[in-house]
């Protein structure tokens, strides 16, 4: 991967300084403070942390999706021209499944359960497509319902779903979460959006499905040039397929890097611990693990929100946020550590 | 399908059984002279023992419900009623129709009031909109029937004078325009042999009984609507859908309310209960025509075999009601079979 095309281009979509406040019985909880990054057309930037790190509402609020009733989300999100934060409802529809869309973490649990896959999809054939359905409907001199089927069909069969017939007569219930999940990618691709957020899409699924899934989800993303956010705990996952990887601790991006970079030479010590919690075959010791637990979001710790977990914590850790700093081409990394010698530390991987 | 249609009419049948066995039972230890009764006022002794035996109460109570049993299953024959000396199954068929139209307007209202309210007030959720649902919906469940009645007669007859005090037809359309029997339905009965004065004139008879069978029904089911939708629309799918760019609107009344409607569904079955339950006092208090009507005075009088028989109709109603309920909940929620 060529890591210096990315710096030149234009991002498709970024994010800027986004924060995410959520009401609780105990006051308000920071779950995102200052989140910044973006996403370049065509690549696959992965999104890893840990549980509560803040990716799944990283991911929602992109699409302003969290409930406006319980949290209150600040900063930017810049697609195209617009602001999405700031945008009306209706033009948030407009963007919402047609330029982004989304694919969730438990495949079956997100499709209607009363409403059979065909009726699903062909919904959002007809809000997507209305001129392909148009044409199809020339081209093969047949009805509407028709044309829809055809579509349907063509692109369930992207996906690599066969019997798509009897598929179309089913339910949720009635198909595996495998089978389920591709469904759900074919919905998201239906209008070859311009970026797609998997938000865990491939964790619910076993092994050996899961690598179908990433290579299908490659492929068609590169056919199609639509850009992935691939939101994951799963580092051996982003290794796979990602072309960058942002590293999420409580809130922050804490290191951001292309995908060599970061596992070749990570700079922030929560990445360094990452890494090496990550099993190797054959590895006989016990398993290295980050020490302590995640932050209490309603009483977040002062300054850097890793230092009471860091090992080289130092007196500015306690007091200030560490900015965002440059370490190298494409690289950024937020810790004091390295605000004056960007060289990383006790890499022992 | 077959198999639970089979299953849900045995069960019929069974509950039916039961139900005569109990009120059969349960009417035999009432206190107070059948035979009495039944003869009237004045009567010498050696009449009220020729009516104990023509009655066959001086048989052992097995032997009475043995004969009771194989009347009631064979010639489906409930006896014959001790008020109006008719049979009371011929009573019971008279009487159903003119309780049914109530029965089925307040039902029909009360669903499609309940199931709007509770969407919109969903929709809404959380605005003083939703407030006073919420508020009017707590007042509707705990009024007491007989009292909403009364109120409405107060407000809608004697001070606006909209709508008329009791009856089902003006007494003298009762002799310009009679109603011909042909169902048994005043509605249909009318419109088919074209008699549309009586017509909207039982019509407008109707508003005030309906409306006070409705409101109970229909402040359970907006309240189950509501609470049931705001639950579905937590759920990942109606997320994924959101994401996909479909409008609030389409959300709510497409995607999640067919979600929402199963345990909805499961209440207007038992609904039919209640209003049925219900119609006795409305129609004592709009001196309606009706089933409650009868029931009732059969009540005051001990009139034992057209207990027996309410009893088993409205026994048979509710497990028919529920059935339909439950076969209506297979066909728009798949998960269910």
């Amino acid at each position: 991967m060529d890591n210096t095309r990315t710096m030149t281009e234009h991002p498709m979509l970024q994010i800027k300084n986004l924060a995410v406040d959520f009401n609780t019985a105990r006051g308000q909880a920071h779950i995102l403070e200052g989140v910044d990054f973006e996403l370049f057309p065509k690549e696959i930037l992965a999104l890893v942390g840990e549980t509560g790190s803040g990716k799944s509402v990283t991911a929602k609020s992109i699409l302003c999706l969290l409930p406006k009733s319980l949290s209150q989300s600040t900063g930017e999100v810049w697609f195209k021209k617009d602001n999405l934060l700031t945008l009306s409802n209706g033009k948030l529809q407009k963007i919402r499944g047609h330029q982004i869309s989304m694919v969730f973490q438990n495949p079956q649990s997100s499709i209607n359960p009363v409403f059979t896959l065909g009726e699903q999809i062909s919904r959002l054939i007809r809000l997507y497509l209305p001129d392909q359905i148009e044409s199809v409907m020339k081209l093969n001199n047949c009805s509407r319902k028709k044309a829809i089927d055809t579509i349907a069909e063509e692109r369930l069969n992207e996906v690599g779903l066969t019997d798509v017939q009897r598929l179309l007569k089913s339910y949720a219930g009635q198909v595996s979460g495998g089978m389920a999940q591709r469904y759900r990618i074919a919905l998201a691709l239906l209008s070859s959006p311009k970026i797609l957020i998997a938000d865990e899409a491939t964790s619910a699924l076993d092994v050996t499905v899961q690598a179908h899934i990433l290579k299908l989800m490659r492929e068609i993303c590169q056919k199609k040039k639509t850009a992935i956010l691939f939101i994951t705990h799963d580092l051996g996952i982003a290794a796979q397929i990602c072309n960058r990887v942002a590293v999420m601790y409580s809130g922050r991006i804490v290191e951001i890097a292309p995908t060599e970079d970061i596992f070749k030479t990570p700079y922030h010590p929560y990445t360094q611990g990452l890494l090496k919690a990550v099993p190797k075959l054959g590895q006989k010791e016990a398993l290295a693990y980050v020490p302590g637990m995640i932050p209490d979001l309603a009483n977040p710790p002062k300054g850097c929100r890793f230092h009471p977990r860091c090992t080289y914590t130092m007196d500015v850790c306690r007091r200030r946020k560490p900015p965002m700093t440059a370490v190298g081409l494409s690289h950024r990394v937020a810790c004091f550590l390295y605000d004056n010698h960007p060289k990383p530390r006790k890499v022992e991987i | 399908m077959i198999l639970f249609l089979a299953k849900r009419f045995t069960g019929l049948i069974l509950l039916l059984v039961a139900l005569s066995t109990l009120v059969f039972f349960f009417t035999r230890s009432l206190p107070g002279d059948v035979a009495a009764l039944y003869i009237g006022g004045n009567a010498k002794p050696e009449q009220i023992e020729r009516a104990r035996i023509e009655l066959g109460l001086d048989k052992p109570l097995v032997v009475q419900y043995k004969r009771y049993m194989e009347r009631l299953i064979f010639h489906a024959d409930m006896g014959v009623s001790l008020r109006t000396h008719r049979p009371v199954f011929q009573d019971l068929l008279e009487k159903i129709p003119m309780s049914f139209e109530l029965v089925f307007w307040a039902l029909l209202f009360a669903t499609l009031g309940g199931v709007f309210i509770g969407v919109i007030s969903a929709y809404h959720h959380g605005t003083p909109f939703d407030g006073a649902v919420k508020w009017f919906t707590s007042a509707a469940v705990s009024i007491p029937i007989f009292f909403l009645a009364l109120l409405l007669q107060l407000i809608f007859f004697n001070i606006l004078g909209w709508f008329p005090l009791q009856g089902r037809i003006d007494s003298f359309l009762e002799f310009t325009h009679p109603i011909a029997h042909v169902t048994g339905f005043s509605m249909i009965d009318t419109l088919i042999t074209g008699n549309f004065q009586a017509f909207f004139n039982v019509l407008w008879h109707m508003v005030l009984p309906v409306a006070a069978l409705l409101v109970g029904p229909l402040g359970i089911i907006a309240r189950l609507t509501r609470s049931s939708l705001l639950e579905v629309m937590q759920q990942d799918f109606i997320l994924s859908a959101r994401a996909s760019g479909i409008s609030e609107p389409v959300l709510f009344f497409y995607y999640g309310l067919r979600n929402a409607l199963s345990p909805v569904l499961t209440v207007i079955g038992l609904s039919v209960a209640l209003i049925l339950m219900a119609t006795f006092y409305v129609e004592m208090i709009f001196n309606w025509p009706g089933i409650g009507f009868y029931a009732l005075a059969g009540i005051m009088s001990l009139d034992y075999p057209a207990i027996t028989g309410i009893a088993l109709m409205v026994g048979a109603i509710y497990v028919v009601a529920n059935t339909l309920t439950d076969i209506l909940r297979r066909v728009i929620d798949p998960r269910i079979k």
